[in-house]
């Protein structure tokens, strides 16, 4: 075995030996995620739960304000009912517009406002709002590092043909000219 | 190449953490043979090459206590700095349902960053004030005060959560508890050393009219400028260190109002 024989074995299994750790790291990247998108769904199927005492309590204190429940009630059917993530986003977004044309209502019913139940369920919700925008902004994080990992040196000469795609940042999309307005209140 | 980011950061902190740990063993070997040359020169009449040369054998006497004693101190200091810290501060543990507005701020902003949540404290004082301890996942906590809960709003006291929990993220805190411990020890023979001088007056033995035996005066100037200027080298160091990583971090603002100025 010559000297030249070594080295050139060394090299390639030094090689051999970093490219495993680079395809490892990407494998995590992108099991991170998926686990982050699937964490977002955790706090909006919560939302969903919350959703119907909201509607009773309310119901309790302003029930001839049958179109704003109905359609709060209408939106979160729909958004349990979404496939897909774009069919969700949307249908997440819907039901965030009726709850705020919800609040908004709220506000001229003293005895609703008063009602500690009430409060409870609005604080929880508004924190449900902070927690889904958080888990947003951790999937997006994790999206940054995945796409930053395959587009990196060694790993941008193999990442594509081993499967590894770009994935795309949570977007609002089409919808988010509808999320921009402020719900119409009419006094 | 020096840090230039969150992670790079993280990376060089962890680098430092085992640096200063290694460090430490170093230099308390180095102390210990600065006080046995101390020593050496007051109570023997020689030159500096003997005095050094006898300081080196009670070094390597003394070696094996001082690793161990090195070590039992690490040990104590990892597993109820904690304790203490709270014992002096009089923080307390909170749950959610004791203050869901704090608890829901710094739990979000794990949540954004996915990382585990680390205890809630609270302390009574009027100062506005917070800090981040411990050393590992297990042992993180946050402590806040009580004057800084009454005075700040929500948002404010999100930017000050979000502050204390990246020093937890970036590895200072392990850091800053390591520097910490090399401090104490420093202190410690600083301390000791000061005391012998001091008890023997404010002066040492040692003949001046011969050159050969003229060891003694230089010794303990060589030991005692190594041990007084560490301590205060060692913490201007660590506020130094702290200033500069907390400078260049933008302080996170709340997500969903981007126009809001941070503070």
């Amino acid at each position: 075995m010559s000297i030249s024989t070594v080295i050139v074995l060394a090299v390639i299994v030094v090689a051999v030996i970093s490219a495993i750790g680079v395809y490892n790291g990407l494998v995590a990247m992108r099991q991170r995620v998926n686990q982050a998108f699937a964490d977002i769904d955790v706090q909006l199927r919560q939302r969903h739960d919350l959703i119907p005492n909201l509607v009773e309590t309310v119901k309790g204190y302003a029930a001839h304000e049958r179109g704003t429940l109905d359609e709060v009630v209408k939106a979160r059917n729909a958004a349990m009912a979404a496939q897909g993530s774009a069919q969700q986003a949307a249908a997440e977004n819907q039901l965030t517009g009726a709850l705020r044309q919800l609040f908004a209502l709220a506000e001229s019913y003293p005895d609703l406002k008063a009602s500690a139940n009430f409060q409870q369920l609005q604080a929880e919700l508004a924190d449900l709002e902070n927690k889904i925008a958080a888990s947003r902004r951790f999937f997006n994080n994790a999206v940054q590092e995945y796409n930053t990992g395959i587009q990196r040196f060694p790993a941008a000469l193999f990442a594509s043909s081993l499967g590894f795609a770009p994935k795309s940042f949570f977007d609002l999309g089409e919808e988010r000219a509808a999320v921009g307005e402020a719900p119409a209140v009419k006094f | 190449m020096a840090a230039y980011g969150l992670y790079s950061h993280i990376r060089s902190n962890r680098r430092r953490s085992i640096a200063l740990l290694v460090g430490l063993f170093f230099l308390v070997y180095v102390l210990v043979y600065a006080g046995a040359l101390a020593a050496a020169a007051l109570s023997i009449d020689a030159d500096l090459d003997t005095l050094m040369q006898i300081a080196l054998a009670d070094l390597i006497k003394a070696a094996p206590f001082a690793t161990l004693g090195t070590a039992l101190w690490i040990v104590i200091a990892y597993y109820f700095h904690q304790d203490m810290i709270d014992a002096l501060t009089g923080g307390r543990e909170i749950q959610r349902t004791d203050n869901p507005r704090l608890y829901n701020i710094l739990e979000n902003l794990c949540i954004s960053r996915g990382i585990p949540m680390p205890k809630l404290k609270v302390m009574d004082a009027d100062a506005l004030n917070a800090f981040a301890t411990g050393m590992n996942a297990k042992q993180y906590s946050i402590t806040v005060t009580t004057g800084l809960l009454n005075r700040l709003n929500d948002a404010e006291i999100e930017s000050v959560l979000g502050h204390e929990l990246t020093h937890i993220r970036n590895g200072d805190v392990r850091m800053m508890v390591i520097a910490v411990i090399i401090a104490g020890v420093i202190s410690f023979f600083a301390e000791l050393v000061f005391r012998l001088w001091f008890y023997n007056g404010f002066g040492f033995r040692g003949s001046r009219s011969d050159e050969r035996r003229g060891g003694a005066p230089a010794s303990p100037s060589w030991s005692q400028s190594g041990s007084s200027s560490s301590p205060m080298c060692c913490r201007s160091l660590s506020a130094w260190r702290c200033r500069a990583r907390v400078s260049s971090w933008p302080t996170p603002a709340r997500w969903n109002s981007p126009k809001t100025p941070m503070p």
